[in-house]
């Protein structure tokens, strides 16, 4: 009994504590709101699943552009969102939630090939996984690509050097902007561009045979 | 402003990352200059070509995934890990057992009259989408005899509930694009390997890419009515913001589910219509939060 008081107590503090996040801060629904951030931190396993359930793709489908393999990937998000829960309190900006996970999905892509580059593992593999489209899998909207045009990109993703992709990966398919990819990577905007520029011509280079204005 | 200023500063003209000024210099050079205007529409068109290839390969994390970390947090705090989602996520069953939680749930006590313009808006854009898609899918429940498919709506097709009947879409299932994507093979240059003839899709690959056009309508739908919320959320009552959230977690939850089911289960037209009346209970809960 005594317990089950001292429980309610408990969630009630945890609550006045945590409950003035809400409504506090003001932003759009595309990021999730602080006060969700807020409760994570304050231990709210319901708010940090809300997290998970926001940024699980994004973050998985990010770092499989990293590493080309979505067993691997898998498990490398896995990790990104145990290391974000356990660093949570450390978040300065819970406006910057999304940046902030990205960049421990692009530290711990980066650990986990250094693994395996002294493991003697190839990570960067010669025929990624991610090429090998299974029949079954699902054909959206077809009006623009198909599967060889997928292919190309995928091979064309993959011959980027590492620095390259992750900022197209960054710009292009997360629409981050280069203050958010600079907080990620750590690297100044002048050089983001460079390679964000480079990385598009190298595309555009390998995707040409596959677009002509109509 | 000259070609090559402009050339160089095309990019972040896209992309939104230049000031106002520059904004509007690039603006006034692209209306004069033929040249720099076919630049911007190959960017353009090769940013729509990278969209979609994302949207295509993008990865939805399995359930397994959550319980995994949930499991791996919870052994570092000490606390046990429960099970919320259970043997039956692998199934229909679990995916049913959210639905009625939604509907019995937060989402119950949100649901009210919308009136809102933008937020009808919205709803309307994917009526289209979604009616066709739902005759097409009701084709196949029935065992739909054959490809070369024509979607005109049938004067005694049920719409979707929620969803105002609209006319028939086009039968160019890749209309709308700006450009043509043209096989290797077919661009011309030395070494040409003759063109091959077009294949005729499957029901299935029709099927998907339906579903996949409605899908990709809700999910324009969902992002104005994200921009309409965000404007509104200062007025909002933060137990009702919280509420929102619960229950758009457990739309999410049932979408990405549906999603799962789709893939484990490619030829069975009940996992899209459980996956498109997910995006329609989205929209709704959406369009209530949108008028408060």
């Amino acid at each position: 009994m005594n317990d089950s008081i001292a429980a309610v107590k408990n969630e009630k503090t945890r609550e006045e504590a945590c409950g003035k996040a809400h409504g506090e801060v003001r932003m759009a629904f595309t990021e999730i709101a602080p006060g969700v951030v807020a409760r994570a931190k304050c231990g709210d396993e319901e708010a940090f699943h809300l997290i998970f359930n926001r940024y699980g793709r994004p973050v998985l489908s990010f770092i499989h552009n990293l590493v080309h393999d979505r067993e691997l990937a898998e498990e490398l998000a896995q990790e990104t969102f145990v290391r974000a829960h356990r660093n949570l309190g450390g978040l300065r900006d819970d406006l910057r939630l999304s940046t902030w996970l990205f960049g421990i999905a692009r530290n711990v892509a980066r650990e986990s090939a250094r693994q395996a580059r002294k493991d003697n593992m190839k990570v960067g593999l010669d025929e990624p996984e991610s090429l090998r489209l299974e029949s079954k899998s699902i054909l959206p909207e077809g009006a623009m690509l198909d599967r060889e045009l997928t292919e190309t990109i995928q091979k064309a993703l993959v011959a980027l050097d590492d620095d390259k992709r992750i900022v197209f990966s960054l710009k292009i398919f997360h629409e981050k902007s280069y203050e958010e990819i600079s907080a990620i990577t750590g690297h100044s905007i002048g050089k983001l561009k460079t390679d964000l520029h480079r990385a598009r011509l190298e595309m555009r280079k390998r995707l040409a045979p596959y677009i002509s204005a109509r | 402003m000259n070609c090559e200023r402009c050339k160089k500063e095309l990019e972040d003209f896209l992309y939104g990352e230049l000031g106002e000024s520059r904004d509007a210099a690039i603006r006034a050079h692209l209306g004069d200059c033929a040249s720099c205007a076919a630049l911007r529409d190959q960017i353009e068109r090769e940013n729509e070509i990278f969209t979609q290839f994302y949207e295509r390969t993008s990865i939805e994390p399995a359930a397994e995934m959550w319980e995994a970390i949930r499991a791996r947090i919870n052994a570092e705090s000490g606390a046990p890990a429960r099970s919320e989602t259970g043997a039956g996520w692998a199934g229909w069953a679990g995916w049913a057992g959210w639905l009625d939680r939604l509907r019995a749930g937060a989402l119950g006590r949100l649901l009210a009259p919308a009136t809102l313009r933008q937020a009808a808006f919205a709803a309307l854009l994917v009526a289209l989408s979604v009616t066709a898609t739902t005759i097409f899918l009701k084709r196949g429940e029935n065992g739909g005899k054959k490809t070369g498919f024509v979607s005109q709506v049938s004067p005694t097709t049920t719409p979707q509930q929620g969803v105002t009947p609209s006319p028939a879409p086009s039968n160019d299932i890749a209309g709308g694009g700006k450009q043509t994507i043209v096989p290797p093979s077919q661009s011309g240059g030395p070494g040409v390997k003759p063109p091959a003839p077009p294949r005729q899709l499957t029901e299935q690959e029709l099927m998907n890419r339906q579903i996949a056009r409605a899908e990709r309508e809700y999910q324009k739908a969902v992002g104005m009515l994200d921009q309409v919320i965000a404007k509104r959320r200062d007025r909002l009552d933060p137990e009702v913001i919280k509420q929102y959230e619960s229950s758009l977690a457990l739309i999410d939850d049932s979408i990405a589910a549906s999603r799962r089911s789709m893939q484990e289960r490619p030829g069975d037209p009940t996992a899209g219509q459980f996956l498109l009346a997910a995006y329609a209970r989205k929209l709704d809960l959406m369009q209530d939060m949108a008028m408060r």
